[in-house]
């Protein structure tokens, strides 16, 4: 499991790996920038969240609401 | 035990009735075998055995041990029930329970009646998504409860006498859409995993309501009835390794999924049971042999599309409208494959308890991407020289219906216009029928030019695999009616006859025959081989289509060889 020092004990994900759906934890080295162990990212935090919100981007539909009655006519 | 005691007091804040599925472990804590039997007395709970591998089996999950570690594990999770709670179990389960397991549970306790014994659709994708250690495979088998049959635990029984005697749920439900496209442990019923995929946005989860709604809408096609629970286990709601938001968010999500379907009782929409309870009313509503269907859209990507599946003792089906209306997945249950899993399994599929496809155009390519098409269904359409394929042509679902148990898609005309500027206006339509027998109708509505040549082809091209790669055609032989014409060498070789009246596949190493059998008289059928870069079979059934010919049908029968 990764190592992660930060306080809140969140362990986060490589967002490259998790951009093909693959949880890989990302770790903290001596530059203070997280690294994947399975491929090439290197970023700070802040990059770190910024990629989730790209991520996050491909859900079109995360923050509509679609109750049954719209499903039925969809 | 802190995040056990928030679902306790959410569940019984709202007057839900829940099931607890407890391991060995805290079927022998005293302490905590008290406190359940006080909600269990005073609200209503199910107590249910989750079975768990042990030491001596060598750990791992309880469905890959031997047989003779699942019989002592079965009898010892059984006994320190009977001995907590002073009677039998009526609900059992785990991830995966396999044919083996389910038989050794009916046979030491036959008052269990309801198994959690699948996860739909999982498999390939989530081995991927956990960075390939993710060894539970469980795909091809039904999206909501079943009567699994003996002889493989998630192919649904054809009758009594093919009956396990349990009535299967999966453990959660999973995206309908999704659970064909994508990693689907992230898009289910439980909203812990959706904050994991990433589907959420803090405190907003829409996502979370419309997974429930979309499996309520199901209830439109299968007679009143549809199914859906959330199961989520404590450690998932205080700090879990793969959620990024903040505790209070993934418990304020929980706890807002549980007061929407707390609403949609007090509503009078849903009904909230126990487990067991649940099996009783499915076996009084749901006789065995029924199909289910499901009508999937997309509620989460914004892509618009629409899958059906079907589901009955014959095969499970999805079509998939965004390739032409093409089957996308098909798992020929009829043919009966057997299997159970565990080291003392058949060699080389001792993980698989995934119920082998023939057609997966997901893991075996389906329309053509690369190098040649993969495994698939279409209509190909001829003139002048030019071909045309369906699967090039979206569509969507224009009316379902069923009657008994033979199930109608219809799917919405579709227009394919030839470079010479003729224009064909073709709608597709599905019965699937019992037996596993499917009718494929293709209604020519229109021609621009009644007298231009027109030849139009059912093409199946199929394979037969549990996960992306292919396994060994050596043994695969394909006929011509009824006559063996090509043992599959990966040669390429086709045997082609006019008049004829049926060509087919015999796989013997699952059990199953594949057959295309024109229904309307047919100019030509051919059956083909493959190469190992192409590692297929294909069946195709042409058809001049002249200004007579209104319709084409064509039965694709998936059948149990003869002995």
């Amino acid at each position: 499991m990764a190592a992660n020092k930060e306080t809140t004990g969140v362990i986060y994900k490589c967002p490259l790996c998790f951009n093909t759906y693959i949880d890989v934890p990302v770790d903290t080295f001596e530059d203070g920038k997280y690294h994947c162990v399975k491929c090439g990212f290197v970023g700070t935090k802040e990059e770190l969240l910024q990629k989730y919100a790209e991520f996050r981007d491909r859900y079109k539909l995360r923050n509509t609401r679609i109750p049954l009655e719209e499903q039925r006519k969809f | 035990m802190q995040m056990y005691e928030l679902q306790r007091k959410t569940g019984h804040d709202l007057g839900f009735k829940s099931t607890i599925f407890l391991g060995l472990d805290f079927l022998r804590d005293k302490e905590m075998v008290e406190r359940f039997k006080a909600d269990r007395d005073n609200y209503g709970d199910e107590i249910a055995v989750w079975l768990t591998s042990d030491g001596k089996a060598g750990g791992g999950q309880v469905w890959l041990i031997r047989k003779e570690d699942k019989k002592r594990v079965v009898k010892n999770a059984i006994d320190a029930y009977i001995e907590a709670f002073g009677q039998a179990p009526k609900s059992v389960g785990n991830y995966v329970m396999d044919a083996d397991l389910i038989e050794i549970v009916k046979e030491y306790c036959p008052e269990v009646e309801a198994c959690v014994a699948g996860c739909f659709e999982e498999g390939v994708k989530v081995f991927h998504g956990c960075n390939n250690s993710w060894y539970l495979f469980s795909e091809g088998m039904p999206w909501g409860p079943w009567y699994p049959s003996k002889t493989h635990s998630v192919r649904p029984a054809k009758n009594e006498g093919d009956w396990a005697g349990v009535v299967a749920v999966p453990h959660l439900s999973r995206d309908l859409v999704l659970g064909y496209e994508n990693r689907n442990d992230f898009f289910a019923s439980h909203p812990a995993n959706i904050q994991r995929g990433l589907a959420n946005e803090g405190y907003s989860h829409e996502y979370d309501y419309n997974l429930c709604d979309q499996y309520r809408l199901q209830k439109d096609f299968n007679d009143g009835m549809s199914y859906y629970q959330m199961h989520v286990s404590p450690g998932w709601l205080s700090r879990n390794f793969n959620i990024i938001d903040p505790d209070e968010i993934t418990q304020k999500l929980y706890i807002e999924t549980l007061e929407y379907i707390a609403e949609l009782r007090d509503k009078g929409e849903v009904e909230i049971v126990t487990f067991s309870e649940f099996a009783k009313e499915y076996k009084n509503q749901v006789p065995i042999g029924k199909p289910t269907v499901a009508f999937a859209k997309d509620i989460l990507m914004g892509s618009g599309k629409q899958y059906y599946w079907v589901c009955s003792p014959g095969y499970r089906l999805l079509v998939d409208t965004f390739q032409g209306g093409s089957i996308g997945d098909l798992r020929p249950y009829e043919g009966e494959y057997a299997a159970v899993t565990g080291p003392d399994a058949e060699k080389g599929r001792y993980l698989y308890n995934t119920y082998p496809y023939i057609i997966q155009s997901q893991y075996r390519t389906g329309y053509k991407t690369h190098s040649t098409d993969g495994s698939r269904t279409t209509l190909i359409m001829s003139h002048n020289g030019e071909n045309l394929d369906m699967c090039d042509y979206n569509t969507t679902v224009e009316d379902i219906s069923r009657a008994d148990n033979n199930c109608r898609l219809a799917l919405k005309p579709v227009e394919v216009k030839f470079s010479d500027g003729l224009t064909v206006k073709i709608q597709t339509v599905y019965d699937f029928m019992e037996g596993g027998s499917i009718l494929i109708t293709r209604k020519i509505l229109s021609k621009s030019d009644n007298n231009a040549e027109l030849k139009i082809q059912e093409y199946v091209k199929a394979c037969y695999g549990f996960i992306e790669y292919p396994e060994d055609m050596k043994d695969i032989t394909l006929y011509c009616d009824g006559e063996k014409v090509i043992d599959y060498t990966y040669r390429n070789t086709q045997f082609k006859k006019q008049g004829a009246k049926t060509v087919s596949a015999l796989i013997p190493d699952i059990s199953t025959e594949v057959v295309l059998k024109p229904e309307t008289k047919a100019d030509l059928l051919t059956v083909k081989e493959g190469n190992l870069f192409s590692p297929f079979f294909t069946l195709i059934a042409e058809y001049n289509a002249d200004e007579s010919l209104k319709e084409v049908k064509t039965w694709l029968q998936i059948k149990k060889p003869q002995a």
